[in-house]
């Protein structure tokens, strides 16, 4: 799993590539919460993501619940988007 | 005296006079060995105690019982240290410990009353990950003419997870002895879960009761894995959109749909950790794996087999890794 962070105005935008589940979770979140940090406008892209256990959704919850609506998801891959489908969380997070 | 005593006496005497003579050249030889020792004892300690005096005056040697003196100190810190990373491992062990018990003691393993009770098949196996996960099965009789069955898995680990599994268990039992409809049941538990739920755990659900007369089972699922249904054609996932999780938002309302389930024909539950379970190189079992495994047993095999053909399946797919996730799977026939 990699993350890229970009700042364009008052924008963060942190694009995820790879796969989030168990191994790496504790890690995905530190740096969403930093990244996150002060932002107006948070935006998570998810082009290259490939694969989230329901570890990385609680992180993804989490995130939703603290950003509220400054929070945003884009460009959700076919994989990931059947996972939130699965799981029901198409229907609590803030996706583009 | 007479001559056989006088004879007899100047037999013994000799030898007398012999064992004498040899205790006291033994006597004598052992304190000369004494005095020796003694001597060669107090030339060495005298050695020593020059040698000693004389280590502080030489640099090299001055050096080396400096070390000794470093290495004695770290020594003892690398023991406190232990002590201390030992003490804590002990503590997290035992809570993991709890965790264990409160998860395992809590699933219902009474198959063989429930089969009796109503002339069907039925089995389910946990396997705790190296974490406890918080997963949970659960089957129940609800009145005369209907079954409840439940498979969720609790988001996060340890002990607070074996805890919420234990209250979210036991609410979902509780109110589906009540009736209603699944998506009823699951809207009203999911009430009481979002009250006092700091940690922000979740539990994903699936909620199935079946009417004994007819074999139509209503259901309802809260972000939980596709239920899968045998019959004789073979095993098929039945793939939907879910509601969300449990204890995430007040307020949300879930959907019943239904699913026929005639005489010999199976509904198979289980949580992620069957798909979600890796191998060495990476890969994930996925449902591609399970529908794989289902496609090799009979339909007609007893529950206990087919559960025991797939975890057999996902331990040999997982060849040594460490599952991060709970494994759980339960099987009813009717």
């Amino acid at each position: 799993m990699e993350l890229l962070k970009k700042v364009e105005n008052n924008t963060v935008i942190v694009e995820v590539s790879g796969e989030v589940d168990g191994s790496n979770v504790k890690e995905f979140e530190t740096a969403l919460r930093n990244d996150s940090e002060g932002a107006e406008c948070f935006i998570i892209d998810l082009k290259d993501l490939h694969y989230v256990s329901s570890a990385g959704l609680r992180t993804f919850l989490l995130m939703q619940k603290k950003m509220g609506k400054n929070m945003k998801i884009r460009n959700v891959g076919r994989e990931v988007m059947d996972i939130f489908s699965i799981t029901g969380f198409v229907k609590l997070l803030n996706i583009e | 005296m007479n001559s056989t005593q006088s004879s007899a006496w100047s037999a013994l005497l000799p030898m007398l006079v012999f064992m004498v003579i040899f205790l006291c050249v033994l006597v004598i030889s052992a304190v000369i060995c004494y005095r020796i020792l003694a001597a060669r004892y107090a030339d060495i300690r005298q050695e020593l105690s020059d040698t000693t005096a004389s280590f502080t005056s030489e640099d090299e040697i001055g050096d080396l019982t400096k070390s000794f003196g470093t290495m004695e100190k770290a020594l003892r810190k690398y023991i406190k240290d232990l002590t201390e990373v030992t003490a804590e491992k002990e503590r997290i062990s035992a809570e993991l410990d709890v965790a264990t018990r409160i998860q395992s003691d809590m699933l219902p393993t009474d198959f063989e009353a429930f089969r009796h009770a109503h002339a069907c098949d039925i089995h389910a196996s946990m396997i705790p990950a190296r974490e406890v996960g918080g997963d949970f099965y659960d089957f129940f009789t609800v009145d005369e003419g209907h079954l409840g069955f439940v498979m969720a898995d609790v988001s996060g680990k340890g002990v607070p997870a074996a805890l919420f599994m234990a209250i979210s268990k036991a609410l979902i039992r509780q109110r589906a002895m009540e009736g209603g409809l699944p998506s009823q049941i699951l809207a009203d538990v999911n009430e009481q879960l979002c009250l006092d739920n700091k940690e922000l755990l979740f539990v994903t659900v699936w909620l199935g009761i079946l009417d004994l007369a007819t074999g139509t089972l209503t259901y309802a699922n809260a972000g939980h894995e596709y239920p899968v249904v045998g019959g004789k054609g073979g095993f098929s996932a039945i793939e939907e959109e879910n509601d969300p999780p449990l204890a995430i938002s007040s307020g949300l309302e879930y959907t019943d749909r239904t699913l026929q389930i005639d005489a010999g024909e199976s509904l198979i539950l289980y949580t992620d950790g069957i798909p979600e379970a890796k191998n060495p190189a990476g890969e994930r079992f996925g449902m591609d794996g399970l529908m794989s495994i289902l496609s090799s047993v009979s339909p007609e095999a007893p529950c206990s087999e087919v559960i025991n053909s797939v975890t057999t399946a996902v331990d040999t797919f997982a060849g040594g890794v460490t599952p991060f996730d709970d494994i759980t799977i339960l099987m009813y026939r009717r």
